[in-house]
């Protein structure tokens, strides 16, 4: 026989009083990711305006210019917003048995992962981070990129630690 | 044997991997500036020009030399024996760590490029389940260092004790060979699916003809012919030509049905189900036999597709997605057609035991929501239609005849769209999640929930109000996403997390 049928049980389970992800308290990300996210945005603001100047210089109007500059002005401003947005939704949450990440303000998605599901846990840093001391913990599944999780903005200790406690909670399993 | 304890201190590649790392990288350069360098030696430079050029190849060259050099300094890797995982560390300005854990590797493996080969060196890949990008990759290693490093990973791998009772079932599953029953696919049968398969490409093409004959028609009668003799030798023109297009319309149509059965022949020729104790094995192709076994343990998300037109043939497509360690290279989704109704019970009895008991049954339904939106897209041609009809002469319809069209393709798409939304569910049971779609191409995916990899809840903005959000299963098959549905679904949702968590069984 199934050696499983040892210590097997099927009792009823009542769906409501399942535990609820929905009501589980989040942690935020450090503020120091709101600045890597704005710098970025500055660059990528920057090297548009520059590329504006270029070509205003060459052929455009002042009219033309001024107004593709409040254009690009707009969407900028749109993102800083919505960059300073994106940082109060970012939040993460570990329970005995999973992870949950959320982010987003005007797409706002959760993520669940069971820890007996995920294949590996990395910490990556890119050069902002290093500026900013801040590190990005990666939690990789079998499902693909779409399932795939990385919270950026974290302590490095606490990346570190965070990485380890999921190393120990899968070589459980 | 080997010391156990080797590898435990960080390493690096092998001494020419240096070469290997700058060769590669001036190779990435190249093809990014190629275009660039071609132009410039076209356009006819100056002497100057050439040597500033010159100059600056040079400084690219010890410069990425300088980096190559760097990046093998960093790149290290180890085994960690302590916590059971191996390390690997690279990046100059962005450090990337990755750990795999001795249990999820898959596969261990050694590539060698022509490079490699000229510089004595191999890549050594290990695999972890999953998406190729999950990979690891170290593409210098010595020939005996690459050995020694596959042999401990396997062997660290294989001492772990559920891998080693996997691959004692596996024995076990080739003792057993009885076969329960067989299923052949039939020449008659391969014709019926040819048949029915592509019948959308033969509706075109007889709506593309009737178009151009009416196109035809038009043109002739507005053009103002007095003399009664030229008229009816254009009009037997017109008519030779509308014969002409007939015979040519019903050639293409014939073409497109025969290639659609020489494909259907080519891929699934021979197609033979075969049920033994413990797994089905399915077996078709003429070229090229695809030989595939299925067992639920690798199953992750099944996907059956009929019509109305191929369910009166009885004739079923299941689709499966499977997850192989065995066989990374190939294709994990097996596309089976023609199936009877009693074929697929079969199928589905076997890999879904138990699917049709069940405590409970919760079924969720789409809110109007994504039938307003589903809508607004089918509409969208009418209006792209309407605008090239008003602004410009590309159609040169009278004013009835637009109205009939968009009014008739209005009726037609939107009872599809809800007829559709209608259809479109998900069911969550004791063990499994279903969602039916569509009207006319009926699918009905069915997934074990203990197989999910992971649940993503989203919820744009304007869901807000209507307390509405998208819910996204992830299998190692692919995704099941049923969107636009009340938050009355979350306590299933916690419910499918719960038995994903709760298992013991593994999800391959």
């Amino acid at each position: 026989m199934d050696p499983l049928a040892k210590d097997f049980s099927n009792n009823q389970i009542d769906l409501a009083t399942l535990p609820k992800y929905e009501s589980v308290a989040f942690s935020s990300v450090s503020p120091k990711y709101l600045i890597k996210m704005n710098i970025q945005t500055g660059i990528f603001m920057l090297v548009l305006f520059i590329m504006l100047g270029v070509f205003w210089f060459f052929q455009l109007n002042p009219v033309q210019t001024w107004l593709i500059f409040a254009i690009i002005l707009i969407a900028f401003i749109f993102r800083f917003w919505n960059n300073y947005k994106l940082l109060k939704t970012l939040g993460y949450a570990i329970r005995e048995k999973d992870i949950i990440y959320r982010r987003g303000f005007i797409f706002n998605k959760t993520t669940l992962i069971p820890f007996n599901r995920v294949q590996h846990a990395s910490i990556s840093r890119g050069v902002w981070d290093k500026v900013l001391g801040i590190s990005s913990l990666n939690i990789f599944t079998a499902g693909g990129s779409g399932s795939d999780i990385i919270i950026p903005g974290l302590d490095p200790q606490m990346a570190q630690q965070l990485k380890e406690a999921i190393a120990v909670k899968i070589s459980n399993d | 044997m080997i010391n156990p304890e080797t590898y435990s201190t960080a390493r690096r590649q092998s001494k020419p991997g240096i070469l290997l790392i700058y060769l590669s990288s001036l190779y990435k350069l190249f093809r990014m500036f190629w275009a660039l360098g071609a132009y410039l030696l076209i356009s006819g430079p100056s002497k100057t020009t050439l040597v500033y050029a010159g100059f600056g190849l040079l400084v690219i060259g010890v410069v990425s030399f300088f980096y190559s050099y760097l990046y093998y300094r960093k790149f290290v890797f180890y085994v960690d024996y302590e916590r059971k995982e191996f390390v690997l560390e690279k990046g100059i300005f962005s450090t990337e760590n990755t750990t795999i854990p001795f249990d999820k590797i898959q596969q261990v493996y050694f590539k060698r490029s022509l490079l490699q080969r000229l510089i004595k060196v191999y890549s050594l890949v290990i695999d972890t389940a999953g998406s190729n990008q999950k990979e690891v990759e170290i593409k210098a290693i010595s020939g005996k260092d690459a050995n020694r490093l596959a042999k401990i990973l396997l062997k660290a791998k294989s001492e772990k004790p559920d891998a080693l009772q996997g691959e004692g079932d596996l024995e076990k599953q080739e003792e057993n060979n009885e076969v329960f029953w067989t299923h052949k696919v039939g020449f008659l049968r391969l014709l019926k699916i040819g048949i029915s398969t592509n019948y959308l490409r033969g509706l075109s093409l007889i709506f593309a003809f009737v178009m151009t004959v009416y196109n035809r028609i038009n043109t002739y009668f507005k053009e103002q012919i007095e003399d009664v003799e030229v008229y009816f030798n254009q009009f037997s023109g017109v008519l030779q030509s509308i014969g002409f297009l007939t015979v040519l319309f019903v050639l293409l149509l014939l073409l497109s049905i025969s290639i659609t059965i020489i494909e259907v022949f080519v891929k699934y020729y021979g197609l033979k189900i075969q049920q033994n104790k413990d797994k089905i094995e399915v077996e078709m192709g003429l070229k090229t036999n695809t030989k595939v076994s299925l067992q639920p343990r690798r199953l992750q998300l099944m996907r059956i597709k009929t019509n109305p037109v191929q369910e009166r043939f009885d004739l079923y497509e299941a689709q499966l997605s499977l997850s192989s360690s065995e066989n990374d290279l190939q294709k994990n989704k097996i596309k089976i057609p023609g199936l009877e109704k009693e074929v697929v019970k079969k199928i589905k009895y076997f890999l879904y035991p138990g699917s049709t008991e069940s405590s409970f049954s919760n079924t969720f339904r789409p809110n109007k929501l994504l039938l307003f939106r589903k809508m607004s897209l089918v509409m969208l041609p009418v209006l792209v239609f309407l605008t090239l009809w008003y602004f410009t002469a590309f159609i040169t319809l009278p004013l009835w005849a637009v109205l009939v069209l968009s009014g008739l393709y209005i009726i037609v798409a939107g009872s599809i769209q809800i007829l559709a939304f209608k259809a479109r569910k998900l069911i969550v049971t004791e063990k499994f999640l279903q969602k039916k779609t569509g009207f006319w191409n009926k699918t009905e995916e069915t997934l074990e929930l203990y197989k999910i990899q992971s649940v993503s809840v989203k919820q744009p903005i304007w869901y807000h109000r209507k307390n509405l959000i998208n819910v996204v299963f992830h299998t190692a098959g692919g995704d099941l996403r049923f969107y636009a549905v009340t938050k009355e679904i979350l306590p299933s949702i916690n419910y499918v997390l719960y038995k994903a968590e709760a298992t013991s069984k593994n999800w391959m």
